[in-house]
């Protein structure tokens, strides 16, 4: 135990010292600071923002373009307050649950305070949540080194059930549904097995499969610039942001509550998908019923934003609990850094406490350094900051579409992938459109292969028995929890759909 | 609470599944088996072809049940339908994904990528009504410039030809 303590100390030592170069440091500032405008412009969301970037870091070290990536995730997560609260329209769906609070007190002259607040309250939850990474990851790392063929398959579902369960305030079907059109997705190309070509349809460039990078650019690139074109309504801003610094008084009031959504937001972070906004409205959610001033809540309360804006950044490092020990992104945000890291050879699961011991040090004290410029340049550029919110969207938008191109044709250096990205830029459009989930249609493509390929190899060894599966008690386990997602979410749905019948029967 | 909106969607969304379903399964059961056909590359499709049936009419029976055909029908009648064109929403959608399919199928790779860019934006922002035409096409040169140089230059990204 203090053996394996103090390797841990060693490593984490280590890692310091690969992170503190001064141009990583150089690079986690000025991502940082880009991550905090791009979340501060409505439209421009976090999600957008790492998938367009994720072909700038081709060039770069490893270790500079995990901090490049990182931050610029913090930064954004955190950015969207600045708009949610100035001028009550989240730059990121993570701050939706901050506008509730946040927007009221700007509108009392307390804007500068309430943004102040709510980036203490992100610092204190990066900080907690790294440390939760740091601590727990190492303990899953041990237990999935046990994981076999079954365990493999079961949790690529298990993924796809909880991310379309969570992801949707509609049925959980529809979050179904779009996961396993991510998992056929998945299987476009040459088998994993006999390099058979599946649903190619004669089209050479679909022999590759469909690229991951250029699906998720579409997905949440072009689908959000349609989505902001198509609405254009122009906004007003409450220019008067008052002091910046909160008090004594408000600092202490917002103070247990940033503990306990710190702690939230790490767990909703670590589950499969959830992400960022699930975990700030469960956090608000909580907080107002164990608040003393739960009355207070809507109606510009520091407690309430600190809840939602401490879970919302808590979620990131969070997010990597999952991602590095099992390969499954926590957030889409999570599978943008995921796809990034693949290009640089690095395969999370597992194995990659043995093969990459540093990289989990690395990551966390990464999180940790941009959570300290997210403080920093956060409170300094808080006043010019009201002056980015009047950029022209009509300008931006249009802007970035060529950028979209130039993501999705680096990768493979292929024009057919900048159509592929145009095609499920459409499809995410029409289903967010209908209200489906995009999460899990990433999740999908992401755990596809893992899923085909166990599940056929598991079924092999077995010699077309399931019985094996019976003797692995982490298998039973995730096939109870999956029935059980299952079974409750089909109640829920049909639960929705009765509620629904009685109300027109009523009506009529 | 779903209104009439959501259950036609549901209905026609349900559909499509179904029909997708069976024709997945279709192409996987025409797949090669190699060894048996557990581990036949058309099984897991199988599988998904199956779970796309049962999610489709999951999906659509309980707003069948509901309401029948008539959202459905509603939705697909002339005046909705001309309603849904007329709409500024629709239009606004159409023009810049017919801009976007042109620049992405028709001018990248047939030309330079910053002219192709320029133009692309030029037409955009001047359908936006951005702003001032000249300053648009300003805009749209010195931004497809730029991206162009900085990705190549900076970043070391290979454009689209």
């Amino acid at each position: 135990m203090l053996t394996s303590l103090a390797s841990q100390m060693s490593l984490l030592w280590e890692s310091i010292g690969i992170v503190s170069t001064p141009l990583t440091l150089l690079v986690i500032l000025l991502a940082t600071t880009m991550g905090i405008i791009v979340g501060a412009i409505p439209g421009l969301t976090g999600t957008m923002a790492l998938a367009l970037l994720i072909n700038v870091t081709y060039t770069m070290k490893l270790s500079t373009a995990v901090a490049f990536l990182l931050s610029v995730y913090v930064g954004a997560i955190m950015g969207g307050c600045y708009s949610a609260i100035m001028i009550n329209i989240p730059g990121t769906p993570a701050a939706a649950a901050t506008a509730l609070d946040g927007f009221v007190l700007a509108k009392r002259g307390e804007g500068g305070r309430a943004i102040a607040a709510g980036i203490i309250s992100s610092f204190i939850g990066v900080t907690i949540s790294v440390l939760v990474l740091l601590f727990l990851t190492p303990i899953i790392y041990s237990v999935a080194l046990k994981f076999g063929k079954w365990e493999y398959f079961l949790l690529a579902v298990f993924g796809i059930m909880i991310c379309g369960s969570l992801s949707t305030d509609s049925t959980p079907v529809k979050g179904w549904i779009i996961g396993f059109l991510g998992f056929f997705a998945a299987m476009i190309g040459l088998d994993p097995i006999y390099s058979y070509s599946r649903f190619t349809f004669g089209i050479p460039s679909l022999m590759g499969g469909i690229q991951l990078i250029p699906a998720l650019i579409g997905v949440f690139g072009i689908s959000e610039i349609l989505t902001v074109l198509q609405e254009s309504t122009p906004y007003s801003i409450e220019k008067d942001l008052g002091k910046i610094l909160p008090t004594k008084e408000e600092l202490k009031q917002i103070f247990k509550p940033t503990i306990r959504s710190a702690f939230i937001g790490s767990a909703i972070g670590a589950i499969p998908g959830a992400g960022e906004d699930i975990a700030a409205w469960v956090s608000y959610d909580v907080g107002k019923r164990r608040s003393k001033n739960k009355h207070l809540f809507g109606k510009g309360s520091f407690e309430g934003l600190a809840c939602a804006e401490t879970a919302n950044n808590a979620c990131i490092p969070g997010a990597m609990i999952p991602l590095l020990t099992l390969a499954i992104p926590g957030s889409p945000q999570a599978a943008m850094f995921l796809a990034a890291i693949w290009l640089h050879g690095i395969k999370p699961g597992p194995m990659l406490g043995l093969q990459n011991p540093t990289f989990l040090y690395e990551t966390g004290i990464t999180l940790f350094f941009s959570g300290v410029c997210m403080l920093v340049v956060g409170l300094l550029i808080t006043k010019p900051m009201v002056k980015v919110l009047k950029i022209n969207r009509k300008i931006l938008m249009p802007i970035i579409v060529p950028m979209t191109a130039i993501g999705a044709y680096a990768g493979n250096v292929n024009i057919f992938d900048i159509k592929v990205m145009l095609l499920f830029g459409v499809i995410g459009f029409v289903l967010r459109k209908m209200k489906y989930p995009m999460a899990p249609l990433v999740l999908g493509l992401i755990l596809g292969p893992t899923a085909d390929l166990n599940f056929r190899q598991a079924l092999m060894m077995g010699q077309g028995s399931i019985i094996p599966l019976l003797g692995r008690p982490v298998g039973i386990i995730l096939m109870v929890v999956i029935a059980y997602i299952l079974v409750t979410g089909f109640a829920k749905s049909f639960k929705k759909k009765d509620e629904a019948f009685d109300a027109s029967v009523q009506e009529e | 609470m779903e209104n009439e909106n959501d259950r036609s969607g549901n209905i026609i969304m349900g559909f499509l599944l179904i029909i997708s379903g069976i024709s997945i399964g279709i192409v996987a059961l025409g797949m090669k088996v190699f060894r048996n056909f557990l581990d036949a590359p058309g099984f897991f499709p199988l599988i998904l072809g199956c779970i796309f049936v049962l999610l489709g009419a999951v999906l659509c029976i309980p707003a069948l049940r509901h309401s029948g055909l008539a959202p459905v029908k509603s939705m697909f009648s002339k005046a909705s339908l001309l309603q849904f064109i007329k709409n500024d929403k629709t239009l606004r959608v159409f023009v810049l994904l017919s801009l976007m399919f042109i620049y992405v199928y028709v001018l990248i790779g047939k030309m330079h990528f910053a002219i192709a860019t320029c133009i692309y934006l030029f037409f955009t922002m001047l359908y936006l009504k951005s702003t001032k035409w000249y300053l648009a096409l300003i805009i749209s040169i010195v931004a497809s410039v730029s991206i162009a140089v900085v990705f190549k230059y900076g970043f070391r990204i290979p454009l689209p030809r």
